[in-house]
């Protein structure tokens, strides 16, 4: 039972990084060799605490009588998500080392390990307050890494995006922790959540509903998916992680593992809307974007909004099943997105297209991951969808087609305009590229046969139906439209992208940001007048501040016979009182 | 033997003295003297006190204050050197353009 040793080898993979600056071969040996180690770790404990609910308490301080814990949670939910991000993390950094070669690089494996830590201590902590504050060293760690290029000031301003719109959440994530602990008078999640009739049904709801703000603006979802697309001006290696197994994933990952008080709330029919909004306008925006990375953060908020639709209608366990292979596929598509940009030096799809990548080491793996993406039967995708929709009312199953048909069409529209069979251009394969691309291609295409006996670890609904048959022929139709559109050279492919931008770009979110805006300054026009009046009362409390102190200055005249005057005047004073006897 | 509170006596007078050149001396250097005084007659009193009430405290004390003393002399009368080489003058008045 000791469930810190999860976070030790990124502790300590932290520490050293952080003092190895410009000893770059050891801080990549280190970062690397640690996070293997915690996978170990977590796979052990995986393996030894298999089907066990064990919870680990160390007392941390008292106010007045209450102890605050450092508590630390083994489950099945908690120590797969541990395995899969370690998995995942290790495989990114390994392709860090062919991604950074070329970069000055002092504080990236620093930052990186601090990211994987955060992630891995989420996921293990069972009291609100430890969560919370993983909570905020992800978003800090994330502010650090997005802004890595901070001499480009695109990113540095996409820094502060992401960490502004996510404190959203970091708040509403906060204030409903003090919620819960204000009626139940503990921080335990576990002791919460089987306490949960003991709270009034309002406290619920609210708390749920800043429990969901809280995700959304973690994982990029309707009002604050914003923040994501322009993250994409972090390292690709960073996108890699931060859209797969650590930062998006952590917003789905807080609303599965409180899923028992979001069905009692009462707030999940607003989470299927939010979904469901969310869901086309990624689609769409994805549809018209020309870069390949911002189209993979479109596809980032897709997921994550099927994810949200599969809490909404009840099935946690689905959107945890989806959430893991998403963090397979997805950071096998930005891995390979990397390697295009290391190789080609640029993101636009239309150059990439000119560049002509003909090698099956390029398109083969590209296809997996965007079929997986897409749900083409034999890849992840199609089994998650499986488990996904299984609680999915007949209506949402309509809309969700064509959201199927949606992620399918923009998925391969990158591919047919990016890949070509005929390339021509001759690339050099680097072997830190190769290992973890293969893994994630391997594991993306027979990874899907999991669903059968991820029963046994977590339990699992899911089923083969008519649903799911016309799902998958949607996908392969999006497939084939996406050929038709954009695979022919002379097709004007152009044109129906300007067609579909004139038709998305017409409203955008800084067009109802800016109408917002106006209206909230109409409604301070009214508190203006009230303002006006405050205003002048506190300027005449700073005047009249002010003409006192032309008295008060005169005190100190600089003369240094009249200081010694006041000093004793005041010592004969002092004397005189202790004489009275006052 | 002197009885002790002659000594008390000399230490207020002399700490009256000092005093009073403080407040109406307006050179530096006298200014610096007085506080000489000031710090002696407080050095007599402790040494007073502890001859004639048989602790040696009050000389450590003593010991303790003759060398405070003398680094404030040493810095004092330092920068009232340089402050009449670069002003040329050692009114005490005329520091009150620097609003100390």
């Amino acid at each position: 039972m000791m469930l810190y040793l999860i976070l030790l080898p990124m502790l300590i993979s932290m520490t050293l990084t952080a003092f190895l600056k410009d000893k770059l071969v050891r801080s990549r040996l280190i970062a690397v060799s640690m996070t293997s180690l915690s996978l170990l770790i977590s796979s052990v404990f995986f393996y030894v605490y298999f089907s066990k609910d064990l919870i680990e308490n160390f007392s941390w301080f008292n106010i007045e009588t209450y102890t605050f814990q450092i508590s630390f949670i083994a489950n099945n939910l908690h120590l797969l998500m541990a395995v899969v991000v370690s998995f995942i993390s290790l495989l990114i950094l390994i392709f860090s080392v062919f991604y950074m070669r070329r970069e000055k690089q002092e504080k990236y494996y620093f930052e990186m390990s601090l990211f994987i830590f955060a992630m891995l201590g989420l996921v293990v902590s069972n009291s609100f307050i430890l969560f919370y504050i993983f909570w905020e060293l992800m978003s800090i760690s994330s502010y650090l890494l997005i802004g890595f290029w901070y001499e480009k000031e695109a990113a540095s301003k996409a820094a502060k995006k992401a960490l502004i719109l996510t404190k959203v959440g970091d708040v509403s994530l906060l204030t409903a922790i003090i919620i819960l602990f204000a009626n139940t008078g503990t921080l335990s999640i576990s002791a919460t959540l089987s306490g949960l009739s003991s709270i009034p049904q309002v406290y619920l709801t609210v708390s749920a509903a800043l429990f969901i703000i809280a995700a959304l603006s973690k994982s990029a979802q309707f009002p604050f998916y914003v923040w994501l697309p322009d993250a994409m001006e972090a390292p690709t290696t960073v996108s890699a992680l931060l859209h797969s197994a650590t930062m998006v994933a952590s917003g789905a990952f807080l609303l599965i593992m409180i899923a028992p008080l979001m069905y009692v709330s009462g707030t999940m029919v607003y989470l299927v809307l939010i979904s469901l909004i969310t869901i086309f306008i990624s689609s769409l925006l994805a549809l018209e974007s020309v870069d390949t990375k911002r189209i993979l953060a479109y596809s980032t908020i897709d997921s994550l909004a099927f994810m949200f639709l599969a809490v909404a209608t009840l099935n946690p366990d689905g959107a945890l099943f989806y959430l893991i292979m998403h963090a397979v596929f997805k950071s096998l598509l930005f891995l390979l997105a990397g390697e295009l940009i290391i190789l080609f030096g640029t993101r636009n799809i239309f150059k990439l297209r000119g560049l002509e990548i003909g090698k099956p080491i390029f398109y083969v793996p590209a296809f997996i991951g965007l079929a997986s993406l897409a749900g083409i039967p034999p890849f992840l995708g199609f089994f998650a969808h499986a488990t996904l929709s299984y609680n999915f009312s007949i209506s949402i199953e309509l809309i969700f087609m064509v959201a199927t048909f949606l992620t399918s069409l923009f998925s391969f529209r990158l591919f047919f305009t990016v890949y070509h069979k005929n390339g021509t251009e001759k690339i050099r394969e680097d072997k830190f590229a190769i290992i973890p691309i293969a893994t994630l291609s391997i594991l993306s295409t027979v990874g899907g046969a999991s669903l059968f006996f991820f029963n046994s670890i977590i339990p699992i609904a899911y089923s083969f139906d008519l649903f799911l048959v016309l799902d998958s022929i949607i996908a392969l139709l999006g497939l084939f439209a996406a050929y038709y559109f954009y695979s022919n050279r002379d097709f004007p492919y152009a044109k129906l992208d300007k067609k579909l931008k004139s038709i998305f770009r017409g409203v955008t979110y800084d067009d109802v940001l800016a109408s917002t805006g106006t209206a909230i300054t109409k409604f301070s026009g009214l508190v203006d007048r009230f303002e006006g009046a405050l205003g002048e009362a506190f300027d005449s409390v700073g005047s009249l501040s002010f003409s006192l102190s032309y008295i008060s200055r005169e005190l100190q005249s600089g003369d240094l016979s009249n200081y010694i005057v006041i000093f004793i005047a005041g010592a004969i004073l002092v004397m005189i009182l202790m004489l009275v006897g006052v | 033997m002197i009885p002790y509170e002659y000594i008390f006596y000399l230490t207020s007078i002399l700490f009256v003295i000092a005093v009073f050149g403080m407040l109406m001396r307006k050179n530096l250097i006298n200014f610096v003297i007085s506080i000489e005084i000031v710090i002696n007659a407080a050095l007599i009193n402790f040494a007073a006190g502890s001859y004639y009430f048989g602790y040696l405290n009050g000389v450590s004390y003593a010991l303790l204050i003759l060398v405070i003393a003398v680094f404030e002399a040493a810095v004092a009368i330092a920068l009232i050197i340089f402050y009449h080489k670069i002003t040329d003058n050692l009114e005490m008045s005329a520091l009150k353009e620097y609003r100390g």
